[in-house]
């Protein structure tokens, strides 16, 4: 037992030694908060409950908020269509349309998950649920260096690594707070689903569902490895000790739900949206100049992102992947949704038709390999920019980005070498 | 009601399991029992819930508390069918509405019992 868990413990003997000789003891009534708790801190239905409730809280943050993203997608859509045929000069209207309302079109299609996401956050916090969470998550998460506020977190980032990261707030402990979010950006978050998808129903028909579980897996499995690591040669120490008092259960006010809600989303829209709208502009210059060479941006082979994925290439080379794969790798760092359709756009076809096109470019072995580096290698630009904000330090945010570059590289090479060593390739 | 909460273990019991043998099999089994991995094993948690109050002390805990699960999930699922709705009018997609429709939204009823035995508690108990 460390020195805060001894002095912890040494305080609360104190105490109940003064209060055993001043206060005279009387049987304690049972509570409603007593009731709930023999149920959601139960050994055997504690923890499905709590996953019981988190698979709630993703499916109420992305299935009941997509036709918010959706409207939003729309709204953008017309004014990116608007300002091409409105504006005569080619550039601006490129520039206005596909690099300012196309960026903040991708930065407010994030909006709706992320608040929804908060939004049932503060109700299971307003309830008095979530210090229960974290009390029955607590021995499994300190087995991998973390405590039980952290799970809450590293849960969330299967659905988006941004909401995930802020949600680490939560852990007071600012050791076990900056390894959770070093961590987070390995659990694979829904934008890489449509690679997996794609890749594994092109090369493993059969086995396509076993291959993307597999993927989430390996996240999981990661994550918990770097965890361990991080405390053990980093940060040393323990994870701290889960001391609190549970408060009782309570009926949440719309007014608090929403202010908290609301609160959490404004920091999101204040600075992520800052940082992913300058990225998005930026990868609308990579693939549209220079100007003439790329016919406004038609030919993106000619265009800076393609020099860009030719740097890259011999690097890659080793894992079976070329520049078409470096290129969509490099537009996957400003949103993983975007690595299929690069390829699209490259290979000159629409997404739909990829699936018929990429055989010519990969095996099965490279097809794992890309799909390695694309569940480990960079975290997308937004993530990055709460990744900075969270963790407070440039040196700590270029730590995450080189461990997870390395990372990836190494077990994607494992893996690409294993698939090939069996005969996949 | 511990005759209450056995059928409710077997009801949510059954629903999980034909929704989770749908997920496996890729298509839905009836209707209105969707083929959902996660959806069956959420309903198969609840049912958990209900059995073991079967055999606890505090058996109107696990019921009252298993009945908020069935309608939080019931709640859910309902506005899930708005929003696909919602999103299949944004996007200019044909919906059919029977597509959306689950068994969980059909079972909300069922909770009501539990539901009133949770609240008289509230009420009653300090907090």
């Amino acid at each position: 037992m460390d020195f805060v868990s001894e002095l912890a413990l040494a305080r609360y003997e104190k105490i109940g030694e003064i209060v055993g000789k001043c206060v005279e003891r009387v049987e304690k009534p049972k509570t409603f908060s007593d009731l709930i708790d023999t149920v959601v801190t139960d050994k055997y239905v504690g923890i499905p409950i709590f996953l019981a409730l988190m698979w709630a809280v993703f499916q109420f943050a992305y299935t009941v908020s997509a036709p918010f993203s959706d409207a939003i997608d729309v709204f953008f859509s017309f004014c990116s269509d608007w300002a091409k045929s409105s504006i005569a000069d080619p550039q601006l209207a490129s520039l206005i349309g596909d690099g300012i309302f196309g960026g903040w079109g991708f930065v407010l299609v994030f909006l709706p998950p992320i608040a929804f996401v908060f939004l049932a956050l503060a109700i299971l916090e307003d309830t008095g649920y979530l210090p229960r969470a974290a009390f029955v998550m607590d021995r499994a998460m300190t087995k991998v260096g973390l405590q039980g506020k952290s799970f809450i977190p590293m849960l969330l980032g299967f659905g988006c690594n941004v909401p995930a990261i802020m949600a680490t707030r939560t852990i007071e402990d600012e050791t076990d707070r900056k390894i959770t979010i070093m961590v987070n950006p390995l659990m694979s978050c829904s934008a890489r689903l449509p690679v997996y998808v794609l890749f594994a129903g092109v090369f493993f028909e059969k086995f396509a569902g076993a291959v993307i579980t597999s993927m989430y897996l390996l996240g999981i499995v990661l994550a918990a490895i770097m965890a361990t690591l991080f405390r053990k040669f980093i940060f040393g120490g323990k994870p701290s000790p889960l001391l609190m008092e549970l408060p009782p259960y309570a009926t949440p006010t719309p007014r608090s739900v929403f202010m908290s809600a609301w609160n959490r989303t404004l920091i999101f829209l204040k600075k992520a949206a800052t940082v992913l709208f300058i990225g998005a502009v930026i990868m609308w210059f990579l693939t549209t100049y220079p100007w003439d060479a790329t016919n406004g941006g038609e030919l993106i082979e000619n265009s800076y992102a393609s020099t860009i994925g030719h740097i890259i290439e011999p690097i890659i080379k080793p894992l079976g992947l070329d520049w078409t794969a470096g290129v969509a790798l490099v537009g996957g760092f400003l949103a993983k949704e975007i690595v299929v359709g690069t390829l699209g756009m490259i290979y000159g076809v629409g997404e739909e038709e990829v699936a018929n096109v990429i055989p010519e470019h990969f095996t099965p072995a490279s097809a794992l390999a890309l799909m390695v580096i694309t569940l480990i290698y960079l975290p997308c630009l937004a993530t990055l920019g709460i990744l900075r904000q969270e963790l407070g330090s440039w040196k700590w945010t270029a730590f995450v980005i080189v461990y997870e570059l390395v990372l990836a590289y190494v077990v994607a090479w494992i893996v690409y070498g294993i698939a090939a060593g069996l005969g996949v390739a | 009601m511990k005759w209450y909460s056995a059928i409710l273990f077997i009801v949510t019991l059954a629903t999980g399991l034909i929704e989770l043998w749908g997920g496996l099999k890729g298509e839905a089994v009836f209707q209105i029992f969707p083929s959902d991995v996660f959806g069956g094993l959420v309903l198969i948690v609840i049912s958990a819930i209900f059995l073991r109050g079967i055999t606890h002390n505090e058996h109107d805990a696990f019921l009252g508390f298993g009945s908020l699960m069935l309608a939080v999930f019931s709640v859910l699922y309902i506005l899930v069918f708005f929003a696909n709705g919602l999103d299949a009018w944004i996007v200019g997609d044909e919906w059919n509405p029977v597509d959306d429709l689950r068994v969980e939204i059909v079972l909300l009823p069922l909770a009501i019992p539990g539901l009133i035995t949770l609240n008289r508690a509230r009420k009653t108990l300090p907090p």
